[in-house]
């Protein structure tokens, strides 16, 4: 029979090896610090406020005065090709509540895109308080005032310049709201891909065609994650609710929906992961393989402290 | 300095001659006055060459992987404010018409041919004849009247375009042997054969010309290569990727006859290999995907 003494001497032995050994706990007995939350529901207004809680909350991002970038995939007209509008009310309520001072679409989001969503009416005020990058709605071309040409990307192995939106540069928390779908050139475009949204069409059509050879999925590749070395992302939503496995990245595809969404700070990872959902191997995507090469974040999402749960 | 002078000129010459003439080519199938109600909305948009990354924004690259020399947007809308949004691509042959329709298909399709050969979709339909790829969608989503006219306006480009609706000759020459798919798709380029199946990052095959088909409900491809050297030169390519990519396994090398493994999935994918071609079969084994090439054999030139 196991007297007190010695299960409270077990007992705190056990404790303190948990502490130790799992490498979970940010302090004992406080939070567990995730890299990744993975959160399964259908509701993913409930599901995108419950993935960035698993993380610690907005506020552990986003501090009260901060101004805000946000670049969300919203410019597409079929479904599984843009980011369904009640995950981006979701986080930009969280952004709010955190004490934002100022939040700015980086890419024009239309109020037609926000009308999608059955959440619109209720969050009319916030969507309005939201400022825009105007000149930012496709295909952007450059102005002085909203962009600026960037001549050195440090580390950067392709990318030799690039005309970008001034506020992702400027600002003091960037997060990226991306849908996981297929991209014929690509195969994946997610979290690494929807930063060519802080470029001009200009600038983006040397990803495609600036090797010499029309359609180098390497050079491409290698560029967009070059372009990742401009402004880490601090925090990443993926929509992986419901996305075109074919036909990317503009559709009509076919249609694929397991009702995922993520958050997390690696982009990599997110992108490893999104692409498992998609039916191919991380190092089948070209955009991963580079951006890992590049120090972005890491592929080996095993390494990682990752929450995946149900609601 | 000045014969430099001189050829860029010439060049930039000889290419707005060229945009004007596919240009005029594009204007005389825009449907003109009314079509069931519909008329035009707007002055139709014009895109050459490169220019089409200014107009689709993703996914210009199938276009210019199969060759493409212009396209027309043009908006056409009734009194009750439907709008119908029709473009027309102006292929560089037939074969890359019909290859963009066809790895644009999607199951839900159900055959179009009044004019063209094509699908219709809930919303939209996706035609070809000669080397106009044709789409007509209805920009309320699928309204049945709408749609019913996005179909009248594009019987009337249809009726407009010169020329036939031959599919290339690798499909023809497989429905000959008995090869027949329903819907088989064609591709000159890997952005094409990414939208079909993904072997790997970046190009595996290097193939000239493939398409992809069912056989007994399971997937083939064929690929063609411009001789039988090429051919064994990419294969090779094939089978050291093959062999230490993640997403295969079971990876087995079947000396002359090719090559075979299993992708994540846990499908069983046989590389055969005859003459100028290479033959895959899915979710098989060995010795069906071995007879498919044999009766490929005897028929593909």
């Amino acid at each position: 029979m196991l007297k007190r003494r010695d299960f409270i001497r077990q007992s705190a032995a056990l404790g303190a090896m948990a502490c130790v050994n799992a490498n979970l706990l940010s302090s004992c007995g406080r939070f567990i610090n995730y890299d990744i939350s993975v959160i399964h529901a259908q509701d993913y207004y409930k599901a995108t406020l419950e993935a960035v809680k698993v993380l610690g909350g907005m506020s552990k991002f986003v501090g009260p005065g901060s101004k805000v970038a946000l670049l969300i995939n919203s410019d597409f007209e079929h479904v599984g090709a843009f980011v369904n509008p009640d995950i981006s009310l979701a986080a930009v309520k969280m952004i709010l509540e955190s004490g934002a001072s100022e939040i700015t679409l980086i890419q024009t989001v239309k109020d037609e895109y926000w009308q999608r969503s059955s959440h619109y009416e209720s969050h009319k005020e916030m969507i309005e308080s939201l400022k825009q990058v105007q000149s930012n709605t496709f295909p952007a071309t450059f102005n002085e005032e909203e962009w600026v040409k960037v001549d050195q990307i440090p580390g950067a192995k392709s990318l030799k310049e690039a005309e970008i939106v001034k506020k992702a540069l400027e600002c003091d928390v960037f997060i990226n709201i991306p849908v996981s779908k297929h991209h014929m050139t690509t195969l994946l475009t997610g979290a690494l891909k929807n930063i060519m949204g802080i470029n001009t069409r200009k600038s983006n059509v040397t990803f495609h065609l600036g090797s010499g050879i029309r359609n180098d999925p390497e050079y491409l590749a290698q560029c967009i994650a070059d372009i990742n070395l401009l402004r880490k992302t601090d925090l990443c939503i993926v929509d992986s609710t419901e996305f075109i496995t074919t036909n990317g990245p503009s559709g009509p595809g076919e249609l694929m929906k397991p009702d995922i969404v993520l958050a997390g700070t690696d982009i990599i990872a997110m992108d490893a992961m999104c692409s498992g959902y998609m039916g191919y191997a991380p190092d089948e995507i070209l955009t991963t393989v580079k951006g890992s090469e590049l120090g972005i974040g890491t592929m080996a999402t095993e390494t990682l402290n990752i929450k995946e749960i149900t609601i | 300095m000045m014969k430099k002078i001189f050829l860029a000129f010439f060049i930039l010459f000889v290419y707005a001659g060229a945009a004007q003439q596919e240009r005029s080519v594009l204007e005389g199938y825009l449907p003109a006055g009314e079509t069931d109600g519909f008329s035009l909305s707007a002055q139709p948009e014009y895109y050459f060459g490169d220019e089409l990354f200014s107009y689709i924004n993703g996914g210009a690259d199938i276009y210019l992987e199969y060759g493409i020399d212009g396209a027309v947007s043009a908006f056409y809308s009734n009194h009750e404010k439907q709008k119908i949004h029709l473009e027309i691509y102006l292929m560089q042959s037939a074969e890359a018409a019909y290859g963009i329709c066809s790895v644009n298909g999607r199951a839900s399709g159900k055959p179009f041919s009044k004019g063209c050969e094509g699908m219709l979709y809930e919303s939209y339909l996706d035609l070809w004849k000669d080397r106009a790829f044709v789409r007509v969608s209805d920009m309320g989503g699928g309204n049945a009247t709408a749609l019913a006219s996005a179909q009248k306006i594009a019987e009337k480009v249809c009726a407009s375009i010169d020329g036939k609706t031959e599919k290339p000759l690798l499909i023809t020459e497989l429905e000959k042997a008995g090869v027949k798919s329903d819907n088989p798709k064609y591709f000159q380029g890997l952005v094409a054969l990414n939208n079909v199946y993904s072997f790997g990052a970046g190009t595996i095959f290097g193939f000239d010309e493939g398409m992809a088909g069912q056989h007994h409900g399971k997937m083939f491809m064929i690929f063609r290569y411009k001789d039988e050297k090429t051919r064994y030169e990419w294969v090779q390519n094939a089978k050291g990727k093959i062999r230490s990519v993640r997403k295969f396994t079971d990876f087995q090398d079947r000396g002359e006859e090719g090559f075979s493994a299993v992708d994540k999935e846990g499908k069983a994918i046989n590389f055969n290999e005859f003459g100028k071609y290479l033959m895959v079969l899915f979710d098989s084994g060995w010795e069906d995907s071995l007879s498919l090439s044999k009766v490929l054999e005897k028929t593909l030139k």
